[in-house]
């Protein structure tokens, strides 16, 4: 059962036992079958998926003994750890810093006998509430990756030899004393962008080893301008806090606030909590972007706009605000009213601009402005004077100091290229990848005669460095660092490094002169000497030793309020900046992170590849994104394979048609087609860099596309197919029904609506007396309101019900195997529709299809109303997956599990049973953790509380849209739910009765221009029915 | 009546009042239908043209297997359906198959309890046909299943887990109709064939085909009890098939006409599926018998007259069947479900319509032909209409099973299901099968019932007036032939 | 008649070939016993089939008696049964979480760092305790991983150790005493009260109710409010 058996030994003694295990065959099989140094695989057999082309070793088995299943050996521990219990799982609080971001995320990692299975955010944190991302969830898998490097290798005459950190200790030893006899004239350092304050206090350390040192900066989704802006609005570099919660109009410029930003997750949580659909208590949302985000479909009102333009719209609120709303313009504005004045006519006139300003201006100290990452810096100062003017600084946004950017990745090529550089040590990243496309790091990087590099992976970088060091994963390391709000992270390692990697503050510590630096430490010290221990106590003394336990069993230090800031503007000129429009011979080109593989980093994250992108639902592919208006007038067909050239670049990728988006503007996101990473993202889409440039990181005017001729087949998570007029006309007439939506006034004026939305039928009975509940009554709802298709709950199912990744070609023929999906409806206007997002999982029906045609009972239902799916009785006839309505059975049409890794089979959840090839599974409100609450509350002999069970999907959703409990205890939260008028069943005509409600969307649009929204589809009674 | 219409044959079609319809052609005597028939078992070598036939369908069945393996070794993947289109060509291959089974039990039965005389030509070869489709079919449901390993599951043994099968299920109502259809058929089939056994075994001249046919013939030495008994369990093997014929489909239509898919969700299905069947199983008798009566010299037994009947029977049953797509329209559309409209809209019209028109354009409008008599009676020409029925039936499986669960509910998961190469050489392979079943079987049984068609010719009545019809044998056999059966022995 | 001859056995006397007789198989009478004889064999067949499946492969007899010998020749009957220690002694966990959980090397130094120290019996042991290489024990009541079944609920509610495991007590070698099937844990969900005692007497192998035990039983079951339930999900996750 979930005892240690021979493929899973207890205890984190296990990673040493591994090193002993590593003489037996078995496990040398394992290595040479897994780690073959890069070389593929050969290709998993029948269908090509590019995932499965690790094939796993069969797992080793002790003999058969009779006609028993294999024999099971129980390794106990020689010595049990405090507070261990066989079988049962711990959880440690710990960080991740996010990637670009400089800021860490708080979170809550569940142990299984010490191995991390699964990364959630942590409840206590302010800023995390319980939440985490998609990305963050899934960087667990990293830790399993059987591709990261497994030792340090020197490169001798372009041989890569394999050595240990003692070579390399030796090495550095000799090589950077010579350097601090000379103040490490000719060392630089690159890393990327930080909050931790060791590796700040190491850095001083190494600047006073080797004073004249140099230390450049490489982030490749940086937030430059961001700093930039807030240095010239203030003086020095500051990064902005949003407080959602006091915000009841948000002005959203190209910030993806509920999404992408910093602070997402406690903005989306607040925003959520400001969404009550009553009159004066729904705050209203204005996002204005070039390419479809979550926060625009979560919009009230969205405008797409060139990304160049959307810094002009700023522009133009600005000058709506102070001269057409009289607003004063604050002290050291920086700008007069007649320079904006002169404004006037050079920014873009958008109805939705004088809604804004009027909402703003009229709701002093609970507006917000906030610019994003990718806008200029004069930009991020205009929202800075804005959001002084209008009072919301100090209310909606604070501010928190930030290190001011080193020199970049440009300063450090031409120090390499003019020779001033012969010792460079590289701390994270992959600049060689990851660089503009016209800067030649490779060439550069060749003329340091000693490059390090510490990294998870022998990547393009590491090829070209004297030296790779491997990294230390961050749930193997100890570390710290800083959440948005300033308060101190710890980072402490689950598991022991798999592959001896070590961490970017022990190789610094090992520069600095420590010829053993142990992580632990090192972060101990930093709390010590009170960067993040606001002075404590000296070490040893009983209460440093109480803060410090504290410190890591809660995982940080929260911080006063007072530590936000409010400075005052400095004066400094404001410039604003105009630029062209692009058209259809002139386009624009908008470069953006990926929003799940980021710049790269998680570009060998299965579940990342597999993650359907929100807007466009394409896995394991990035695309060339333009609204229908564009590729028609450039004659595009989706799916066309399209040569981009950009600046000189030239880059191919496959044309996606994804109405909402920007005019004359085509969206590509960076991190996929990386030739350099593990075996699951090599190769995987297009690689965005190639058009990148550095004097236009984030795109400009100026792309040119020409169509090669050739198709390009992307898989889809959803359309699975090209569709047909008929298929059109009838999706545009479900959807309504599906997603029920109404404006605010509308459902303030019939709160019934709902019930005109959906099919008109006659009463339904049932032909036989239907079976009453009288225990629990497990149940779903789902707010439409506030879900914002983040998709976090599909990774956080993935993880704890070990939903197998099927890779792009089973995608594409619609067999992905996620248990939630998130189904996604575009209404009316193709250039500006109505976006919905609708998570959809099983619905447990109390008279459900499938288990009426199940030959061989193997999915029933229980005493409280759960549709069980008992995976060891199913035959795998189909049957009930054909008969469900909803479509959430998935089938395991190969042995998908069996294709992992046995390494990666290490992070399996021991309480989900693995599925096997040939049998259906779904959703099953993760009755593992039901049963685990219930046997705790019998044992105590007490009734289960309200909130004690949660579902993954729940847990981790950061607008808390998805609330489950039981429907027969009437104040139970999901009850109280249900109980609402806008509650309503998804085609509740079928008289399946489904567990799973669903509370319909309510928007709150300006009235002036709620107009807009009737056209695009927006419910006017039953003229909208489904059906 | 004007002879000589095609191929100078006589055309015995024509309805003469007071005069029997000829069904045995050329002046046949007993003797002569014996040597005919058992002429063809007991040539020592078969033509080559058999051997060719058989190499290939051997090949064939060889690849089916091939295919079963390969999908039980990888996976339902190997398929073309995913997690919208949960049911492919296995499904379609399988209905497809039990229906053409039911010509048969058809002929045997029912027309027998008619009386209808001119069945006796044809009977036998329908019944074996219906035995080698009904193996055909059965081979799918038993390996569309995920973990063949655990099939055994849908049967109610006894087992340590205390589960039983879910009785709900139509899935589970299938094992049982389609085991007992065969079970049936089968024993119909050979019930019918002792005395022609025995015939094979008197005239056998090797000791092997003496032995074997002798096992097989149960000692049937033609006693007047033997001939009571025998067509008292005749009559009573037809009593039991008669409900059958619309059981099967029937329960096979359940699959779809249970569950809750608009396109599936359907009251007429039954009968629907029923005439169906019967239409496609006797084109396929057809498609069969109207090649093998002119390569076997059958043609006096097998005449223009039955196989004019039959035409009529597929123009008849083909009606009903564009009926049926009709009603299933109208219903749609007044029943006012929006989702149950678009489905046959969609049918129609949407990504399947190109399978839709084929089966419309094969199955309604290609029989109508029937209607003229000249066609009725060219072999070319109904042999091609057997040949598009053929075709079309197995689309409309398609249409139904496939257009209905790629569009349901959500459009969000609508899907396009595609075959694969594995889909279709199963397929392929269980033609195959099928083939080699029927090529044995000319080849060493008596592909027309000589007992049952000697009972329809003049010389079987007593006065050399109209026939009686079978059944009514008293004083036919001579005592001396009672005598020498019991001094056989 | 000729003709009508030809259409039963009367090839014999068809005047266009000789007659065939000589070399003509004639079946014997004994023959006419193969049918009965067919129809027992297939059926005798059948049976002896079910016999094999239901007597030979059933766990009743296939999984019954399975005592693999351990690394370490531990005695229950010597600790448990003359000894008289408490299962919990070293099963700490089995109160409390879903695993029994198997002692460590530490608990069984507690006693034995000062008896039979020497003892080759104990070699493992001890090279456990000091290098901290754990022992290897094989699995001996092994459930399908599909299958969660969770120690602390069965004791909490009263169910004794020996209902499952049987006279450990009594055993020198742990071999397994019950079929651990599909239908054997139903039995017990479906009428628990014979297999229920007062909690505190869940260790005592020995424990007879001084009542009848249905009574007690169902006393018990109503006091506890034990509904052991059949669905799926109790044990399939």
């Amino acid at each position: 059962m979930t005892t240690a058996n021979d493929a899973n030994l207890t205890g984190r003694g296990y990673w040493r036992s591994l090193q002993e295990l590593a003489g037996s065959p078995e496990f040398r099989r394992h290595l040479d079958s897994e780690f073959p140094d890069g070389i593929d695989g050969p290709a998993a057999g029948f269908s090509r998926r590019r995932f499965l082309q690790i094939m796993a070793a069969s797992a080793a088995m002790a003999g058969l003994t009779g006609c028993r299943w294999p024999q099971e050996r129980i390794i106990p521990f020689a010595a049990r750890p405090d507070g261990f219990t066989p079988g049962k799982t711990q959880q440690f609080a710990t960080a991740l810093e996010l990637p670009g971001l400089a800021t860490g995320a708080a979170l809550l990692v569940t142990s299984y006998d010490g191995r991390p299975i699964k990364v959630d955010g942590n409840p206590e944190h302010p800023w995390s509430l319980g939440a985490a991302s998609a990305q963050m969830q899934a960087s667990v898998l990293d830790v399993w990756n059987v591709d990261r490097s497994r030792s340090p290798v020197r490169r001798r005459d372009n041989q890569e030899v394999r050595a240990t950190w003692n070579d390399f200790a030796t090495f550095a030893a000799g090589q950077f004393d010579a350097l601090a006899e000379r103040d490490g004239r000719g060392l630089a350092f690159l890393a990327g962008a930080s909050s931790s304050p060791t590796r700040a206090r190491l850095r001083a350390q190494l600047a006073a080893r080797f004073p004249s040192a140099l230390w450049f900066r490489h982030e490749p989704a940086g937030d430059h301008e961001r700093l930039a802006g807030a240095a010239r609005a203030f003086g020095r570099s500051y990064r902005d806090l949003t407080h959602v919660e006091h915000a009841r109009v948000i002005a959203d410029f190209d910030a993806d606030l509920l999404h992408a930003h910093p602070a997402a997750l406690r903005n989306a949580r607040m925003f959520a909590r400001g969404r009550r659909p009553a009159r004066d208590q729904m705050n209203r949302l204005y996002v204005f972007e070039s390419t479809l985000s979550p926060t625009g479909a979560a919009a009230d009102h969205r405008i797409p706009l060139p990304r160049t333009q959307i810094s002009l719209a700023l522009a133009a609120l600005a000058v709506e605000v102070f001269l057409e709303r009289g607003v004063a313009l604050p002290d050291g504005a920086g700008i007069s009213r007649g320079e904006l004045a002169g404004w006037r006519d050079r920014v873009p006139a958008l109805p939705a601009i004088a809604a804004l300003a009027e909402d703003l201006a009229g709701r002093r100290g609970q507006g917000l402005v906030v610019v994003g990452d990718r806008q200029p810096a004069w930009a991020h100062h205009l929202a800075a004077v804005l959001n002084v003017a209008l009072g919301n600084v100090g209310r909606t946004v604070t501010f928190v100091p930030a290190a001011a950017p080193d020199a970049d990745l440009t300063a450090l090529v031409d120090a390499l290229q003019a020779g001033r550089i012969d010792t460079l040590v590289i701390l994270d990243g992959n600049p060689v990848a990851t660089a503009p496309a016209d800067l030649d790091v490779a060439a550069a990087l060749a003329r340091a005669t000693v490059t390090i590099h510490l990294a998870d992976r022998l990547d393009a970088t590491s090829e070209r460095c004297l030296w790779h060091l491997p990294r230390a994963h961050y749930l193997e390391a100890w570390g710290d660092a800083l959440a948005v709000d300033g308060s101190l992270l710890a980072v402490q390692p689950l598991i022991e490094p798999l592959h001896g990697g070590r961490s970017e503050l022990e190789l610094m510590a090992l520069l600095a002169g420590d010829p053993a630096p142990r992580g632990y430490d090192l972060v101990r010290t930093t709390f010590h000497q009170g960067a993040g221990g606001r002075g404590q106590a000296p070490a040893a003394s009983p209460s440093f030793e109480a803060n410090w336990r504290r410190f890591l069993h809660d995982g940080f230090t929260a911080v006063s309020a007072a530590a936000a800031q409010t400075p005052a503007l400095t004066g400094a000129g404001l410039q604003l900046a105009a630029a062209a429009a692009p058209n259809y011979e002139n386009l624009e080109l908008v470069i953006a992170p990926d929003p799940r593989l980021g710049d790269g980093r998680f570009a060998d994250n299965a579940w990342l590849q597999e993650l359907p992108d929100f807007a466009t639902k394409v896995v394991w592919d990035n695309v060339a994104a333009l609204s229908p208006a564009t590729a028609a007038a450039l004659r595009v067909a989706h799916g066309d394979l399209l040569e981009l050239e950009f600046a000189g670049q030239r880059q191919r990728m496959p044309a996606y048609v994804l109405p909402g988006h920007g005019a004359a503007t085509v969206t590509v996101t960076l991190g996929h087609g990386r030739r350099d990473c593990g075996r699951v993202g090599r190769g995987v889409g297009h690689d965005a860099y190639a058009l990148r440039v550095a004097a236009a990181p984030h795109g400009g005017i100026g792309l040119k596309i020409t169509k090669t001729g050739h198709r390009y087949a992307l898989s889809c998570t959803q359309d699975h197919h090209a569709i047909d007029p008929i298929g059109y006309q009838e999706r545009e007439r479900r959807v309504g029904s599906l997603v029920r939506q109404a404006d605010l006034d509308h459902y303030l004026a019939h709160p019934d609506f709902v019930d005109h939305l959906g099919v008109h039928h006659p009463p339904l009975v049932s032909l036989w007396t239907e079976k009453g509940y009288t225990g629990h009554k497990w149940g779903m709802a789902i707010d439409l309101s506030v879900c914002i298709g983040c998709n976090a709950c599909q990774v956080a199912c993935q993880a704890e019900n070990n939903i197998p990744v099927v890779g792009k070609d089973e995608v594409g023929r619609s067999r992905e195997m996620s248990w939630i999906r998130i189904d996604r409806y575009f209404q009316g206007d193709p250039e500006n529709p109505e976006i919905a997002a609708q998570p959809i999982a099983c619905a447990h029906c109390e008279l459900a299809p499938c288990e009426q045609v199940c030959p061989v009972a193997a999915t029933v239902h229980t005493e409280e109303g759960l549709n069980a799916m008992v995976y060891n009785r199913c035959v795998g006839t189909r049957y009930c997956a054909n008969n469900c309505p909803y479509k959430v059975r998935r089938f395991n049409f190969f042995d998908n599990i069996k294709q992992i890794s046995e390494t990666e089979k290490m992070r399996l959840n021991p309480q989900v049973t693995v599925r096997s090839r040939g049998v259906m599974e779904k959703c099953t409100y993760c009755v593992q953790r039901i049963e685990t609450a219930r046997i705790a509350a019998k044992n105590e002999r007490r009734p289960l509380r309200d909130g004690e069970i949660t579902p993954a999907c729940a847990q981790t959703c950061p607008t808390e849209a998805i609330v489950f409990g039981d429907l027969n205890d009437p104040q139970s939260r999901v009850s109280r739910a249900r109980a609402e008028k806008r509650s309503y069943d998804l085609l509740a005509y079928l008289n399946i009765k489904p567990r799973t409600s669903y509370l319909a969307r309510i928007r709150n649009p300006h009235p002036r221009l709620a107009s807009h929204g009737e056209e695009a589809g927006r419910p006017s009674g039953h003229k909208q029915t489904g059906a | 009546m004007h002879r000589a219409i095609v191929l100078g044959e006589h055309d015995n079609t024509a309805y003469v009042p007071g005069r029997p319809t000829e069904l045995i052609l050329d002046g046949h005597t007993f003797t002569s239908v014996t040597d005919t028939v058992c002429g063809i078992v007991e040539t020592p070598r078969p033509p080559r043209a058999w051997y060719i036939a058989f190499a290939v369908t051997v090949s064939l069945t060889v690849m089916l297997f091939a295919m079963l393996y390969l999908l039980i070794t990888r996976g339902i993947g190997v398929w073309g359906v995913n997690s919208t289109v949960g049911w492919g060509w296995a499904i379609v291959n399988f209905v497809f198959w039990v229906g053409i089974g039911h010509a048969g039990t058809l002929i045997s039965a029912i027309l027998f309890l008619l009386r209808q005389k001119w069945r006796t030509s044809i009977n036998r070869f329908a019944e074996a046909m219906t035995i080698f489709a009904v193996v055909c079919a059965g081979i799918f449901p038993a390996i569309h299943v995920g973990r063949v390993w655990a099939v055994h599951w849908l049967f109610p043994l006894p087992n340590y887990h205390a589960m039983w099968p879910n009785f709900r299920s139509p899935l589970l109502w299938d094992v049982f109709a389609v085991g007992t259809y065969a079970t049936v058929s089968l024993l119909f089939w050979y019930t019918g064939m002792v005395p022609d056994l025995a015939t094979l075994r008197d005239r056998a001249r090797t000791k092997w085909r003496q032995i074997i046919y002798g096992i097989f013939a149960i000692g049937w030495r033609g006693s007047h009890r033997h001939w009571h008994r025998f067509e008292k369990a005749y009559l009573i093997l037809a009593g039991l098939a008669t409900p059958l014929v619309l059981s099967v489909h029937s329960v096979v239509s359940f699959d779809f006409a249970v569950s809750i898919i608009p396109g599936w969700h359907t009251t007429i299905f039954p009968p629907y599926f029923v005439a169906g069947a019967v239409f496609s199983g006797f084109a396929m008798v057809g498609t069969l018998l109207v090649p093998a009566r002119q390569w076997f010299g059958l043609k006096p037994f097998i005449t223009r007259h039955h196989l004019d009947n039959m035409n009529k029977i597929i123009l008849a049953t083909g009606s009903m069947v564009g009926y049926a797509y009709a009603m299933e329209f109208f219903i749609a559309w007044y029943g006012g479900n929006a989702f149950e409209s678009f489905a046959f809209v969609n049918r129609a019209f949407g990504p399947y319509a190109w399978a839709y028109w084929i089966m419309i354009s094969c199955n309604v409008i290609s029989p109508q032909l029937f209607w003229f008599k000249r066609i009725r009676t060219s072999l070319p020409a109904m042999w091609i209409i057997y040949i598009f029925v053929n075709i079309g039936m197995w689309f409309e499986r398609f249409v139904i099973t496939v257009t209905s669960l790629s569009r349901d509910f959500l459009p969000s998961s609508w899907a396009y299901y595609k075959p694969t190469t594995v889909d279709i050489l199963t397929f392929a392979g269980s033609f195959g099968l099928f083939f080699t079943l029927v090529l044995l079987f000319v080849r060493y049984l008596p592909m027309v019932a000589m007992a049952e068609v000697k009972t329809v010719m003049p010389a079987a009545s007593a006065h050399g007036g109209p026939a009686h019809p079978v059944g009514d044998y008293h004083g036919d056999i001579p005592q001396d032939d009672l005598d020498r059966g019991k001094e056989a022995h | 008649m000729a003709d009508d001859r030809s259409r039963t056995t009367g090839a014999s006397s068809d005047p266009v070939r000789p007659d065939p007789a000589s070399e003509r198989v004639r079946f014997p009478r004994w023959s006419n016993l193969l049918g009965p004889a067919t129809a027992v064999v297939a059926a005798g067949g059948l049976l002896y089939l079910v016999v094999l499946v239901t007597l030979v492969f059933h766990p009743r007899n296939s999984a019954i008696g399975y005592a693999p010998a351990q690394p370490v020749p531990f005695s229950h009957a010597l600790h448990a049964g003359e000894l008289g220690l408490d299962c919990r002694y070293c099963h700490t966990t089995v109160e409390h979480a879903a695993q029994a959980s198997v002692p460590t090397a530490e608990t069984c130094m507690n006693c034995h760092a000062t008896i039979f120290t020497e003892s080759a019996k104990l070699l493992l042991v001890r090279e456990a305790h000091a290098t901290g290489k754990a022992i290897p024990w094989i699995r001996v009541h092994d459930v399908p991983d599909y299958a969660y079944f969770d120690h602390s609920a069965h004791v909490r509610a009263g169910v004794g150790c020996v209902s499952c495991h049987g006279r450990i007590d009594r055993m020198t070698v742990v071999s397994q005493q019950m079929p651990l099937t599909m239908s054997w844990c139903l039995d017990c969900h479906r009428r628990p009260e014979p297999h229920l005692r007062p909690p505190d007497q869940v260790t005592r192998m020995d424990w007879t109710p001084d009542e009848d035990p249905s009574v007690l039983g169902r006393r018990l079951r109503d006091v506890h409010g034990i509904n052991p339930s059949t669905d799926c999900t109790t044990c399939h996750r």
